[in-house]
């Protein structure tokens, strides 16, 4: 029986971020946030989020946390959350 | 939302409810004698003879200072929870910590001590090894400002050499500071920790924490043990002697080497004793340098034989037999004691919680003590030693992200040196809900504090704990991933971690695995209602290695964030308690240490019993209870419910069996067959008669389990509890001593709340007098509290050999008395 090694790497390079469609449940509210037209959707859908995602608590927690994670506490139906996923993944693929 | 319950972390949770605008006896230990130390050695108790004054000043590092007129004190001392001067209790409504330090008061303290090291050599050093000082250090000895330390649970060392008087009286004088809103649960405030002096040689010396020693290998009955061994001013003429000796003090194995800057060894030991939770076999691994036949320098650790291994297809293996992760969080403090960080206390905790079946511990979000972790090697305990709960975006305005720039790297070299020859520590966790960690900057910074961990313990894997979402699906390259992991898809939360914990993201184990087959998890934080699914999930989930609920026992702060309680209106209701809550009540078992509800169910899932009892009171008409997600709804194993006589009352049956009954008084009253949709549990509706209760449970038609609650009568008499005759006489030496309220069977009265009187003689104080009581305010530190559900704890502490007399006295109700032999 050998024992498991864990090495250290060699030198830090960005890792590349892979395209992928959005939604409220795996994606934070920072990455939603930081393109346009998808923050426009969530805003249409979920009016209340403009402001709430300005409060001095919440921002620490907008790139861990997805709109569903917050949503009893904002007001989001699940219809809501439902009609941005759709809209969402019509824009496709985001990089 | 997710099915299996609420996916969000609690300190966002609070902090998104208010966002949104949701409703929601100190003894004079010795006077400003200069104490005579031992002339050399390393690890010298340092704790006794110390002097404090609570409060701010200026100059009071001054040699000349009057310091006639401080308290005498023996550490370790967090006066944070003694009582505020001019109150009766620690707490203070308008504290700046609020509910998250539980409406406790930090400030500045002065530590002072006298000392002399009149015997050691000319040449040889000392160094004073701080376990953690909390929160912000500084250190003068003589005058001479020598060190500071901005990090509350870092242990660190300082060589009090430059500044040394060898031929006269020392002054060791320490500034503490706990300034503004720095904790988001109760820190304490001062030196709470261990304290001890190394008298060193000043040249070729063993480097601090430069030993590292692991199992490399296993093979043909023999285990081969690794050592590297770092020396300052290494002399070639010296030599490098390592040893392992067995609990008898036998020596197993044995290398010598010439020393150098750096040293690698191999230790082969046959027929070795292996490390595992359920067999916690310790040897002592020994470094010696010397000199011909004298020995320099010599450093004692203990060490266990054990290999780690996790992977998707096997689990978690200990020495090639898989073991599921029974785990629990746990904060720093000890419950009635503070922060104070005794030994037996933290011990007393571990054996609680190993009787309860668990067999891990997440010391969260700090690095553990060395009593904490000697205790889990000692007692067998699985152990994540975590570094961080911020890096550069704060959650507090005064938290540690002020400083982890700059002080990062400090703090992961000394939690993972000090910490890696302790069998039990078997992840590094370099973080907990980290905000901004799904950023270009997070990720890099996950990257540095990873890859620095491994460049100083390769053998063990690096983990942090996660809520919420894992972020964008990101590829690293050759130079910066994992081994193995170049070019594969991974998340911005996890790329460089080599077992992800998940906090609250229990219905995201099963669903993520299919795209990453090779990943391993384990629930870093659960919420006790989801004892169960756990359970289930490690045992027919290998990738799942197990859980870590949140909390194995409540702490002091966070203050009731697992509280239950009747509202009344719309059932969306969010409720934040505040004052008067002072305990987060969200433990397994109490402040005290006793079993609570939850506790009782976790028993059931993990199969330490097959069948629990509790009762709910009759609910309100319009009113409904809200539980807090970490809470549990008020219920008891009680079937004492004065003034329910005739109403519905809700009894809940924890158990594995798969039908039940219930009896009231010999008549059937309920029963029920269990499926695997009831998750364990089943809650029937009865009539509450006094008399008895009693709860059957059968499984394939045999009788599994039997639980009788009776109701009792009034409150007669008070019965003292001793946890053991006897204990230890030194100043680390405690004793636990319950006290219960008791009717006339000698049965304790689940409800009673009453003021109970101590008092004490023989050679012990009464550093902790309390109950589990989450609300007060009220003191620890008088010999006067009031019971809780029946109950009560008394910790004494030693002030020398000989037996101490402990009385306990409540109006109407016969008292009680017991002795305690110390020494």
């Amino acid at each position: 029986m050998e024992a498991p090694r864990y090495l250290p790497a060699t030198r830090f390079v960005p890792p590349v971020r892979q395209p992928r469609v959005l939604n409220t449940r795996d994606a934070s509210i920072a990455e939603l946030m930081a393109i346009p037209p998808v923050w426009a959707v969530v805003v249409a859908k979920m009016p209340a989020m403009a402001l709430a995602v300005k409060t001095p608590m919440m921002t620490p927690n907008l790139g861990n946390m997805s709109l569903r994670d917050i949503a009893m506490f904002t007001g989001g139906s699940g219809d809501a959350l439902d009609a941005i996923d759709a809209q969402l993944k019509a824009l496709g693929p985001v990089a | 939302m997710s099915a299996g319950g609420f996916d969000l972390d609690r300190r966002a949770l609070l902090a998104i409810g208010a966002a949104a605008g949701i409703a929601g006896l100190p003894r004079a230990a010795g006077a400003a004698v200069p104490v005579a130390l031992p002339v050399s050695g390393r690890d010298q108790p340092f704790e006794d003879g110390w002097l404090f004054r609570r409060g701010a000043g200026a100059g009071q590092e001054a040699p000349g200072l009057d310091d006639g007129d401080w308290r005498a004190l023996d550490l370790p001392h967090d006066w944070s929870i003694e009582d505020i001067p001019g109150a009766a209790s620690p707490f203070d409504k308008a504290a700046i910590g609020a509910a998250a330090t539980g409406f406790t008061v930090g400030g500045e303290g002065w530590y002072r001590k006298h000392f002399r090291l009149t015997g050691a050599a000319a040449g040889d050093a000392a160094a004073l090894v701080f376990d953690g000082i909390y929160c912000e250090s500084d250190i003068w000895l003589n005058g001479q400002h020598l060190a500071a330390n901005v990090a509350g649970y870092r242990p660190f060392a300082v060589d009090l050499t430059p500044a040394l008087i060898r031929d006269g009286d020392n002054v060791l004088a320490i500034r503490v500071r706990n300034l503004g809103r720095n904790s988001r649960w109760y820190a304490g405030s001062g030196i709470y920790r261990r304290v001890s002096l190394d008298v060193i040689p000043a040249g070729a010396r063993i480097a601090r924490w430069g030993v590292g020693a692991s199992t490399r290998a296993i093979t043909g009955g023999a285990a081969h043990v690794a050592v590297t061994t770092r020396l300052d001013a290494a002399d070639p003429a010296l030599t490098l002697v390592t040893r392992l000796r067995d609990g008898e003090g036998r020596i197993v194995a044995e290398r010598a080497s010439p020393a150098a800057p750096g040293i690698e060894q191999e230790l082969v030991v046959r027929g070795a004793r292996l490390w595992s939770p359920g067999t916690p076999h310790l040897y002592t691994l020994e470094t010696e340098l010397r000199r011909g036949d004298r020995v320099i320098d010599r450093l004692h650790q203990p060490f266990g034989i054990r290999i780690i291994t996790m992977d998707a297809d096997r689990g978690l293996q200990i020495n090639g037999a898989r073991t599921v992760l029974r785990g629990g969080c746990i904060h720093h403090d000890n419950g009635l004691l503070g922060a104070r960080d005794f030994a037996e206390a933290t011990s007393r905790k571990l054996a609680l919680l190993k009787a309860r079946g668990f067999n891990a511990i997440r010391s969260s979000h700090n690095i553990p003590s060395r009593s904490l972790r000697e205790a889990c090697d000692r007692l067998g305990m699985l152990l994540i030693a975590e570094a961080f709960d911020a890096w550069t975006v704060a959650k507090l305005p005064q938290d540690f992200s002020v400083h982890f720039r700059d002080d990062w790297e400090e703090v992961v070299e000394a939690m993972v040196l000090s910490g890696r020859n302790s069998p039990s520590v078997f992840l590094w966790s370099i973080g907990n809900e980290i905000p901004g960690r799904n950023s270009d900057e997070g990720v890099e910074w996950q990257w540095k504090l990873a890859n620095r961990v491994r460049s100083l313990d390769p053998t063990r894997p690096v983990t942090a704990a996660l809520n919420g979402v894992i972020g964008q699906a990101m590829v690293a390259g050759p130079q910066t991933a994992r081994p193995g992991m170049a070019g594969m898809p991974d998340n911005a939360s996890t790329i460089f971690l080599d077992v992800p914990g998940f906090n609250y993201r229990l219905d995201a184990i099963e669903r993520e695995h299919p795209a990453h087959p090779a990943r391993v998890v384990y629930g870093s934080e659960t919420f006790p209602r989801d004892a169960w699914d756990y359970a289930r999930l490690a045992e027919r989930l290998p990738y799942c290695l197990g859980e870590f609920v949140w909390t194995a026992v409540d702490y002091l702060g966070e203050a009731g964030v697992g509280a239950s309680e009747m509202v009344t209106g719309d059932t969306q209701q969010y409720m934040m308690p505040s004052w008067p809550w002072l305990v987060s009540w969200c433990g397994n078992l109490d402040l005290t240490g006793a079993q609570k509800p939850p506790s009782l169910f976790r028993d059931v899932a993990w199969q330490v019993s097959a069948l629990e009892v509790c009762v709910a009171p009759p609910v309100p008409a319009g009113s409904h209870e809200f539980s807090m997600p970490w809470g549990w709804p008020e219920a008891l194993p009680s079937w004492s419910w004065p003034g329910a006589e005739g109403s519905q009352v809700t009894a809940t049956l924890y158990t594995s069996g798969d039908r039940v009954e219930l009896r009231c008084n010999g008549a059937r009253v309920a029963a029920r067959s269990l499926t695997p949709g009831d998750r364990g549990r089943v809650a029937l509706p009865v009539t509450y008669q006094p008399g008895v209760l009693e709860a059957l449970a059968w499984r394939d038609g045999r009788i599994i389990g039997r639980r009788r609650l009776e109701t009792v009568g009034a409150a007669a008499r008070l019965r003292l509890v001793p946890e053991a005759p006897g204990a230890g006489a030194t100043r680390q030496s405690l004793a636990f001593i319950g006290v219960e309220v008791l009717d006339a069977a000698g049965r304790v009265l689940p409800q009673d709340e009453r003021a109970l009187r101590l008092t004490l003689s023989g050679p012990a104080e009464l550093v902790a007098f309390g109950s589990a009581a989450p609300e007060g305010p009220r003191s620890f530190s008088r010999p006067e509290t009031r019971s809780f559900r029946g109950r009560a704890l008394a910790i004494l502490r030693a002030q020398g050999a000989g037996e101490a007399v402990i009385s306990v006295a409540a109006d109407g109700l016969a008292g009680d008395r017991a002795t305690v032999r110390f020494g």
